[in-house]
């Protein structure tokens, strides 16, 4: 099939056919490609009446667009299977029989950021859950003092 | 947005453009591409009548022929025709990787 010539091909040959097409090309019915390629737009959401009716070039803005759909499921499967393989991780303590530690690590509490925004955010949340934390832990300390205080001043008072 | 040629005959509006729907009736009624070469005083009024039916379909055939017939530059306007008449097909095809070696091309004219 490689090795056809110019000179093997269809209109070449068809001196050989006789008859009286003579020099004649092969027919070519753009219908027959329209109709061929309408199934792939109608799976890719083109209506009938874009396809049929609409500005011809909206087909080509379609296949782009599709194409960017592929791409950004791909990039959520590969994430869900990123989360998938963290999970395992985690509960391997529990799964496997000769660990030391059979308490399973926790889940993420929050879902990996997908942005740079999202991730300072994230950054950002977690800095100010660590410094209530922080300030809690503070405040239950003074209390705790002021009482230990308060019970001192109590005992030297006779109280 | 899709290869249209716009003008205004007696205070008339026209777009003429090719969808899908209208090439395949063109060629439902008879219409060949190739016919141009073969008998363009038939076919190329046939293509400038076939760019009517996307927005004009119910134009006369009569106020049609005598658009075609005052039009100047009807050379440069085949080209043009031809051009819209291949887009709905030419925009099916899959336009080659930038990055493979692409066989460059010119034109001596």
């Amino acid at each position: 099939m490689d090795s056809e010539l110019v000179t093997d091909s269809l209109s070449a040959r068809s001196d050989e056919r006789g008859g009286g097409d003579k020099g004649r090309q092969p027919l070519l019915r753009y219908r027959k490609t329209f109709e061929d390629q309408f199934p792939f737009y109608l799976s890719i959401g083109m209506t009938p009446e874009m396809y049929w009716d609409g500005d011809c070039t909206l087909a080509k803005y379609y296949r782009k667009a599709d194409q960017l759909m592929r791409n950004r499921r791909n990039e959520e499967l590969w994430l869900q299977g990123f989360y998938i393989y963290e999970a395992l991780v985690d509960s391997s303590p529990v799964i496997n029989a000769f660990s030391k530690v059979h308490k399973p690590l926790p889940y993420r509490s929050e879902p990996i950021p997908l942005t740079e925004a999202e991730a300072k955010k994230q950054e950002e949340e977690a800095e100010r859950r660590r410094m209530e934390e922080d300030k809690a832990k503070f405040i239950e300390m003074v209390n705790e003092f002021n009482k230990k205080f308060e019970r001192k001043e109590g005992e030297v008072n006779g109280d | 947005m899709a290869k249209q040629i716009k003008f205004t005959y007696k205070d008339k509006e026209y777009t003429l453009e090719f969808t899908r729907k209208t090439v395949a009736q063109m060629e439902d009624e008879g219409f060949r591409v190739r016919t141009i070469d073969e008998t363009p005083m038939t076919a190329i009024p046939a293509l400038f009548a076939g760019a009517f039916k996307a927005h004009h379909r119910f134009e006369k055939k009569a106020v049609i022929d005598e658009i075609y017939a005052g039009i100047p530059n009807k050379e440069d306007l085949l080209g043009k025709l031809a051009e819209m008449y291949n887009e709905p097909i030419m925009t099916l095809m899959d336009e080659p990787d930038s990055e493979t070696g692409n066989v460059e091309w010119t034109a001596n004219w």
